[in-house]
């Protein structure tokens, strides 16, 4: 990982609102742009593994690999990467439950200083639970608006996710919801002879409002943290409650390394 | 500045391709969940008047209608009477009527201010002016409906003939430490909140749905070895509606003084409850009897909170028809 030149103290006397953001920011010697969260430029490096941690409630592990496209940008910044990630919930083996994105990321700009860098994700997402299957795709676009320094970043955590497409296939147990008031066949008048498997439209959709910090570590070590809200939308207005899968909170922590 | 105009480009691709054709709906009827009764005019229902709106009820009448009225109301909140269904054998004495309650079960999904405990009750009364109209009833209701049976009978004992609790929630507020009835095991939250990423509890439907995972689940503390039962009958579970009755601060799920004037209801009450589980006879000694001025509690050993309607159905029957007065009076 190759130091580069920063623009650390740029507007920080025209921003007093952003004086937090600022002084942290300060703290940081420049020596590569990096961007929070899920986005893990890495300088002149082209490649970087990432691992982590996170809550969001499911506690996740997210394994992933990033490579540079194309040559390092004139004058620092971290232009474009592409890789793929990995999100594994603890429920794993036992429901085939599984998250794989294609991801982009870009930082504008010389990626120093105040940058708002980018992610774009388009994934595939599955789980097994005693209801059925699921097999959905979606994407995902994240944008980390903030200051970048040396050793460090601090930074607002936005996104947005939605599941665009799933696939369901009922179970049994499912299919057994429809039993007694409609027997297969019998219930000629409505039609109805149980759950209906098939690609269902617009199943998942979250926003993200959080912060996230990255603080580098020795020349190829960066580590990131980032928390806040995570909330999907409930018609019934249920922001809090776990009957309705509702605790609109995530935390992720995690490590990238590049070379 | 190309690669971010190509990081949201290639996402609004990825959206616009994936939004091209047209998909199912998870709000359509019949699509995860068995429609209710609004929605399916041939499920058995009866439409009533409460909190300014006409709802219908998913609602069954069992025997002759001129034999005492018995009703029968499920818990969750927001299971439905699948489960209760057994309760049907008590036709030979009663017109057997049961109901899910609005928001519950296969009953019309309403909002969270039809779901205050004076609204509870009025459906209640409504359903008794509509099925037996001038005539008093004889209540059993499960877990939380035999909370609210015992909150309407405390309102309206001259209403009610006979009330029966078949393990009901707790009448008075048990310690914490007394009670874990419904909790969810790590594994099955996790897989909850995953779902999240395919399935996110936008609206009825989909919240409902969920519950086929989750539920079976929660229950496993209502079970002497702490695991799920083996079958648990329901149609579909009203997850707002359990929502509100328990989380939210004008709702009567927690906290509530549920039998403030039932001491003026004469008869005995019967409580029946199983020895297993996180509403067993010893929780009920503790946590309900103390509330009900005349009441008797019949154990059914081995039985859970779902069980006692399965596998000990038989037992629980012979409970019921040995408490119940039409079975104490000669035919008519």
């Amino acid at each position: 990982m190759t130091a580069r030149t920063s623009c650390g103290g740029r507007g920080r006397a025209a921003h007093r609102g952003l004086a937090v953001l600022a002084a942290v920011a300060a703290a940081s010697r420049p020596a590569f742009a990096q961007a929070p969260t899920a986005i893990h430029p890495t300088g002149t490096a082209r490649g970087a593994f990432t691992v982590g941690v996170g809550v969001e409630p499911a506690v996740v592990l997210t394994l992933g690999y990033l490579r540079r496209v194309g040559p390092a940008p004139r004058g620092g910044g971290d232009g474009t990467r592409v890789g793929v990630r990995l999100k594994l919930p603890t429920t794993a083996l036992r429901n085939e439950a599984w998250r794989l994105d294609l991801l982009g990321t870009a930082s504008p700009g010389s990626g120093r200083g105040w940058a708002a860098p980018v992610i774009g994700v388009v994934y595939a997402v599955h789980d097994r639970n005693r209801a059925g299957a699921m097999l959905g795709f979606g994407t995902e676009l994240r944008v980390a608006p903030g200051r970048y320094g040396s050793h460090g970043a601090v930074a607002l955590d936005l996104g947005w996710q939605a599941t665009l497409r799933t696939r369901v296939r009922h179970s049994t147990a499912s299919r057994a919801t429809f039993d007694d008031r409609y027997p297969v066949g019998v219930d000629s008048a409505s039609g109805i002879a149980g759950p209906v498997d098939g690609w269902y439209g617009h199943t998942a959709s979250r926003w993200r409002l959080g912060v996230a910090a990255s603080r580098g570590a020795g020349e190829s070590a960066v580590f990131q943290f980032a928390a806040g809200a995570l909330v999907a939308p409930q018609r019934q207005g249920v922001l809090l409650g776990f009957d309705l899968g509702q605790l609109p909170f995530y935390t992720e922590a995690g490590v990238r390394l590049a070379w | 500045m190309f690669g971010a105009v190509a990081a949201i480009a290639a996402s609004a691709l990825a959206t616009s391709a994936l939004a091209a054709c047209q998909p199912l709906s998870t709000e359509a009827p019949a699509m995860l969940v068995p429609p209710t009764a609004e929605q399916d005019p041939a499920l058995p229902q009866l439409s009533v008047s409460v909190a300014g709106h006409v709802r219908a009820l998913h609602l069954q009448r069992f025997g002759d209608p001129s034999r005492p009225p018995l009703f029968v109301l499920p818990g969750g909140p927001g299971a439905d009477f699948r489960l209760m269904l057994v309760l049907r054998a008590l036709a030979d004495r009663y017109h057997v009527v049961m109901w899910d309650p609005r928001g519950a079960g296969l009953s019309e999904r309403v909002s969270a201010a039809e779901l205050t405990l004076d609204a509870i009750l009025a459906e209640i009364a409504a359903v008794q002016a509509a099925v037996a109209p001038g005539r008093r009833v004889t209540l059993v209701g499960h877990s939380f409906g035999g909370r609210l049976f015992a909150a309407y009978t405390a309102r309206h004992p001259d209403a009610v003939a006979q009330l029966v609790l078949v393990e009901p929630g707790a009448l008075v507020t048990p310690a914490p430490r007394d009670y874990e009835g419904g909790r969810v095991p790590f594994d099955a939250a996790e897989d909850f909140f995953w779902q999240n990423e395919l399935l996110s509890s936008s609206d009825h439907a989909a919240a409902d749905y969920k519950a086929v995972s989750v539920l079976p689940a929660a229950s496993g503390s209502f079970t002497c070895d702490g695991y799920p039962p083996p079958t648990y009958p329901m149609w579909r579970f009203g997850a707002f509606h359990h929502h509100v009755l328990t989380h939210t601060d004008h709702a009567p799920g927690r906290h509530f003084a549920w039998t403030v004037g039932i001491e003026r209801f004469a008869p005995e009450v019967l409580v029946v409850a199983g020895t297993c589980g996180a509403l067993r006879a010893e929780v009920q000694r503790r946590y309900t009897m103390p509330a009900l001025p005349r009441a008797r509690l019949v154990e059914i050993p081995g039985a859970g909170h779902v069980s006692i309607f399965l596998d000990y159905a038989d037992a629980l029957l012979a409970a019921l028809r040995a408490h119940l007065g039409a079975y104490h009076e000669a035919e008519p």
